[in-house]
């Protein structure tokens, strides 16, 4: 009992020491919101980088790292995932997935929180990652994105162009009104 | 033949109207009128210099969700609560009358009265409901795209349709001068 209570103890401390630093306090909420454990966090990501083999060491001075960018990425996928209604074993092959690693063009959504975590259209892009993701579920399928359809979805999001749809319809509704105005 | 857009004033005496479409005539002949009056819709009818109607469509306001958008570029700035919309309600064109384009002027007529409320309350598309497949296929040609991610999956109607309400000003902007 006494050494049950010294235990707890023991761990409130940790989880006292842990609360010091911003990365731990987003790896606490990931933990407890997605009951994900730390052991498969950490797996996850060590597809990547090992983002956050060490992130219980974590200084403060980190805190504006690539790290805690990437940790924070991390944790809106899986708050993403989770408002998707995606179950705990989802959320992981969602993360890994594709996880053929002889194809090194293919990424996973850890490939891209670990190589794109700056990009001005992360939220969009995991965006269309989870839903793709829910959708080939039903076919037991995969998503891929290579870097080719990263770069277009890309490039797609940075240009405010309308479809070419849009444009025809401009065309021909301008030749309407100037045929009726004559 | 000149074609103008008026709303409904009770003046317009649209009881020849048939677009051959049971759901649609029904709609105009017993239900318009009185949505218009409770405020339910607004109520547009294309008319031509002897007061004949060639179409009518109803709008209102409506709303929508950041997620409902199907593509990443369609949620692109949006915030998670919900946007305001217009929405084609119904929209006709008379059949006998053929030959003068009054699908298309009913298109632009509804993107005009969409366009001057988004610039009043802000909307950010322009949503609409196909009925069937010739439906679908007509808003698709004038630039809508299907709410639903995959819509070829289901063959169930309707299918909701939006167009975005910058596309919607693009459309009625003057168009550019060829160099």
């Amino acid at each position: 009992m006494q050494r049950q209570q010294s235990q707890l103890r023991r761990q409130a401390m940790e989880v006292k020491k842990m609360r010091v630093s911003p990365i731990a306090l987003i790896f606490e909420q990931l933990e407890s919101s997605a009951s994900i454990s730390e052991r498969d966090l950490v797996s996850y990501l060590d597809v990547g980088d090992k983002t956050l083999r060490n992130w219980k060491t974590a200084k403060v001075s980190e805190a504006n790292s690539t790290k805690f960018l990437r940790l924070r990425r991390l944790k809106e996928v899986v708050d993403l995932a989770m408002e998707s209604a995606l179950s705990k074993p989802m959320i992981r092959q969602l993360l890994v997935a594709p996880l053929d690693l002889s194809d090194e063009s293919q990424k996973s959504i850890v490939d891209i929180i670990r190589a794109e975590p700056e990009t001005e259209f992360f939220n969009q892009i995991a965006h269309l990652l989870v839903e793709n993701f829910k959708i080939r579920q039903n076919t037991m399928g995969h998503f891929v994105l290579n870097n080719e359809d990263f770069d277009r979805l890309a490039a797609d999001l940075q240009s405010n162009e309308p479809s070419e749809a849009v444009r025809r319809t401009k065309e021909r509704l301008s030749q309407l009104r100037k045929a009726d105005a004559k | 033949m000149s074609w103008r857009t008026v709303k409904y004033d009770g003046q317009i005496d649209f009881s020849a109207f048939n677009c051959d479409e049971d759901i649609l005539n029904d709609y105009l002949h017993q239900k318009a009128k009185q949505e218009h009056e409770s405020d339910v819709c607004t109520l547009y009818f294309l008319i031509d210099g002897q007061n004949r109607v060639g179409g009518f469509y109803v709008v209102s306001n409506g709303s929508i969700r950041r997620q409902d958008f199907p593509t990443a570029k369609a949620r692109k700035n949006l915030p998670g609560y919900k946007l305001g919309t217009i929405h084609i309600g119904r929209l006709a064109r008379h059949k006998e009358i053929v030959g003068q384009r009054l699908g298309d002027l009913l298109i632009d007529s509804a993107f005009g009265t969409a366009a001057k409320s988004a610039d009043i309350t802000a909307a950010n598309a322009l949503t609409v409901d196909a009925k069937n497949l010739r439906a679908e296929t007509y808003y698709a040609k004038h630039g809508f795209t299907n709410l639903v991610a995959d819509p070829a999956k289901t063959d169930e109607y309707p299918k909701a349709m939006y167009i975005k309400m910058k596309d919607v000003r693009f459309i009625l902007s003057p168009p550019e001068e060829k160099k």
